[in-house]
């Protein structure tokens, strides 16, 4: 798989984009909850969990793309 | 039937077309003023925006072939914070024409027209759609924030222009079949986009942007591309580095990593979208058209790219001119989509969402005139909506004061600037546009003299008056601020040499620097005067007495009891003894009672007050002595 992927004429679809951005959201969302125990501000936090939930939710609308080239 | 279509399709067609006259019209209007304003600030020869003259004197250094990347601990405790191609490319106008601002905003200028002249190009090339391509380009000169920082002696221009180019140029590079042009044409792109790098370090946004793009392309191209590109930045990095001893990375990056205020951005994003919302929403519905129905370009992955970085613009000295690659951004992808409408170019493939939107395709597939008019109104009618939002202009001066007259529009800014700004203000929004008046340039020239006067080097928070004195420039006042918060700067040097009266003066216009260089300030030197320039009060800071004459004054006015009296001997003379005297009591914790000062003495010749801190008064006589003065305190 990995080696099809680095292959010249591989192009990445809108499936993996989509988990791609799913995987980011999750870490942008767990990244604003541990600021969120800790200090900092609110609003940022706030920005960060909004955020990662909207390149999540993206990503799984991307999903049912399949193959398409992203 | 057919006649009332018929007539319905001129209509449409006569309002279509009255909306793109009217688009263009407001679209050059812009541009007159843009130029307008250009031209009054390459006349201008002072600094109009805080740090330019700091911009000419890295350009001045760069010419001599010194780096601005110093050790802000020694005299003359200056150092840059950007990186330096903007400064290289002016070499050769340094040489030519010597210490002057115009050549730099004329090069920030030109930039917006090689942005603009790019913007429309991407646009044509993409949709042989003339009249989008148009108005794309003068959309981005009527941008409120590209007005602003166009014509300065600043370098994020120079980067836009760079990132545009690149962007420009890479966007159909993995298209492209055969190895050689696409080779060729990654080569170019990627050293357009390490141009803007080396530009201003904003431009990282777009190299994030572009390496997103290769990479969902082809991973492998990314890859390859990605490690050449990082091995040329990171060794040029690495050599700057190693030639500035360390400077470049402690001023560079080290010094840029400021205090954050989430309200700041929160303001000037509000503002972004209220005064762009016209090109945003076709921009947006574009990007949103390529992720779900067509593949990613990179006109939509560096919009959205560009737009997260806008969150960078709450930082302390960020400010509006941090959403331009957003606007250059947004201004493609509008043209694309506006340029894509007119002539009827959008597609919906078969797959899992279209076959969704049957019921969309087949109403358009019936009515395909209906639509067109439709599209023909609503595409120009946008740029009207922008051209009316983005509205700005002198509210003075035989035209425009006429002008503005005309559409009722008064300063923004009261009687501080004659300039209306449709943006209205929020933190962060640089507060100018306005074209100086001679006024502010004699002004400028009367602060020149004093510091021409000094026999010794002045310290001044811009770096202009030094230059057109022909003096070396103390401090940048910002990085040493910036670097002092970050635990970067010991300011133990230069408060000595202030505490010394090394400087022949200094001059503040915002007091942008590290608390104690200020106090240290505040101790030795008092406000002789202040000179209004450009909308700024200049304050005007001489050497006071020598420090053990503070010392005795300081002593006496914790010493000195009711009916006792102390007198200090002072080498300042009366009149600036006098202004001394107010400041120094001030800065001690003291507040003048009972009034103004009273003549006293015989003939009148002295001046008496009173000063009050809590329960305690003291009365503070000062008399002439000779060239001196005499301070004679009572309790």
């Amino acid at each position: 798989m990995l080696r099809k992927f680095f292959t010249k004429d591989y192009t990445v679809t809108k499936r993996q984009l989509g988990v791609l951005l799913i995987g980011a959201g999750v870490v942008l969302i767990l990244m604003g909850l541990a600021s969120l125990l800790g200090e900092g501000s609110r609003l940022l936090q706030m920005a960060g969990l909004l955020g990662g939930l909207a390149s999540a939710l993206t990503g799984l609308t991307l999903l049912p793309l399949g193959d398409v080239p992203a | 039937m057919v006649a009332e279509q018929e007539s319905g399709v001129a209509l449409s067609r006569a309002i279509s077309r009255g909306l793109t006259v009217l688009a263009v019209a407001l679209m050059l209007g812009h541009l007159a003023i843009y130029v307008h304003y250009a031209v009054g600030l390459m006349r201008f020869p002072f600094d109009y925006d805080q740090g330019e003259g700091f911009e000419l004197v890295d350009t001045m250094l760069f010419s001599k072939g010194e780096w601005p990347y110093r050790d802000n601990e020694v005299y003359p405790f200056y150092a840059s914070n950007y990186p330096p191609l903007f400064h290289v490319l002016l070499v050769p106008f340094a040489w030519v024409f010597g210490t002057e601002y115009w050549y730099g905003r004329l090069a920030g200028f030109v930039g917006t027209l090689i942005t603009a002249t790019t913007i429309g190009a991407v646009v044509y090339r993409e949709e042989r759609q003339r009249m989008a391509a148009i108005l794309a380009g003068l959309s981005f000169l009527a941008s409120n924030y590209v007005y602003h920082i166009g014509p300065l002696f600043r370098q994020h221009m120079t980067m836009v222009m760079f990132e545009t180019l690149a962007v420009a140029v890479l966007a159909s590079a993995p298209a492209l079949a055969d190895d050689g042009p696409r080779r060729h044409r990654m080569t170019l792109g990627l050293l357009l986009l390490l141009a803007a790098g080396y530009t201003k370090q904003h431009a990282v946004a777009t190299c994030a942007a572009v390496f997103l793009f290769l990479f969902l392309r082809n991973p492998r191209r990314c890859l390859i591309w990605g490690a050449a590109f990082a091995a040329i930045g990171g060794g040029l990095f690495l050599w700057i580095n190693w030639a500035t001893g360390g400077s470049w990375w402690t001023n560079v990056i080290a010094a840029n990593v400021n205090e954050y205020y989430p309200a700041q951005f929160v303001g000037l994003f509000r503002q972004w979208l209220r005064l762009h919302g016209a090109l945003i929403l076709p921009a947006g519905l574009f990007a949103l058209y390529e992720l779900y129905f067509a593949r990613l370009s990179l006109y939509t992955v560096w919009w959205v790219m560009a737009v997260l970085s806008t969150v960078l613009s709450g930082k302390w000295g960020a400010g509006d001119s941090y959403f331009t690659t957003a606007v250059a951004a947004t201004c493609i992808l509008a043209g694309l989509a506006a340029g894509r409408t007119l002539r009827g170019g959008w597609t919906l493939p078969p797959h899992v969402l279209t076959r969704r939107l049957v019921g969309l395709r087949r109403f358009l597939r019936a009515h395909p005139s209906g639509a067109t008019r439709v599209a023909n109104i609503l595409v120009p009618l946008l740029f009207v909506g922008y051209g009316l939002s983005v509205v700005k202009m002198p509210t003075e001066g035989r035209f425009f004061g006429w002008f503005s007259d005309v559409l009722g529009f008064s300063s923004s800014y009261g009687t501080r600037y004659a300039f209306y700004d449709s943006a209205g203000w929020t933190q962060g929004y640089a507060s100018i546009g306005h074209v100086p008046s001679q006024t502010d340039v004699n002004n400028g020239w009367r602060i020149v003299d004093i510091v021409r006067a000094s026999e010794r080097p002045v310290m001044s928070e811009e770096a202009g008056f030094s230059l057109q004195a022909g003096k070396e420039v103390i401090t940048n006042p910002t990085q040493l601020k910036n670097l002092y918060e970050n635990g970067l700067f010991d300011p133990a040097n230069l408060v000595a040499a202030l505490r010394a009266h090394e400087f022949g003066a200094v001059i503040f216009r915002a007091q942008f620097y590290p608390p104690p260089v200020l106090d240290a300030v505040y101790e030795a030197y008092y406000p002789a005067q202040t000179i209004p320039m450009n909308g700024f009060a200049y304050e005007i800071w001489l050497p006071g007495p020598p420090a053990e004459q503070h010392a005795a004054l300081a002593q006496a006015l914790e010493s000195v009891q009711p009916g006792q009296t102390r007198e200090v001997a002072l080498t300042l003379p009366f009149d600036q003894a006098l202004v001394w005297r107010w400041h120094v009591l001030t800065y001690h914790g003291w507040e003048a009672a009972h009034g103004k000062p009273q003549p006293s003495g015989e003939g009148g010749t002295c001046m008496v007050s009173d000063f009050r801190q809590g329960q305690r008064t003291v009365t503070v006589e000062l008399c002439p002595d000779g060239a001196a003065s005499r301070l004679i305190l009572s309790g």
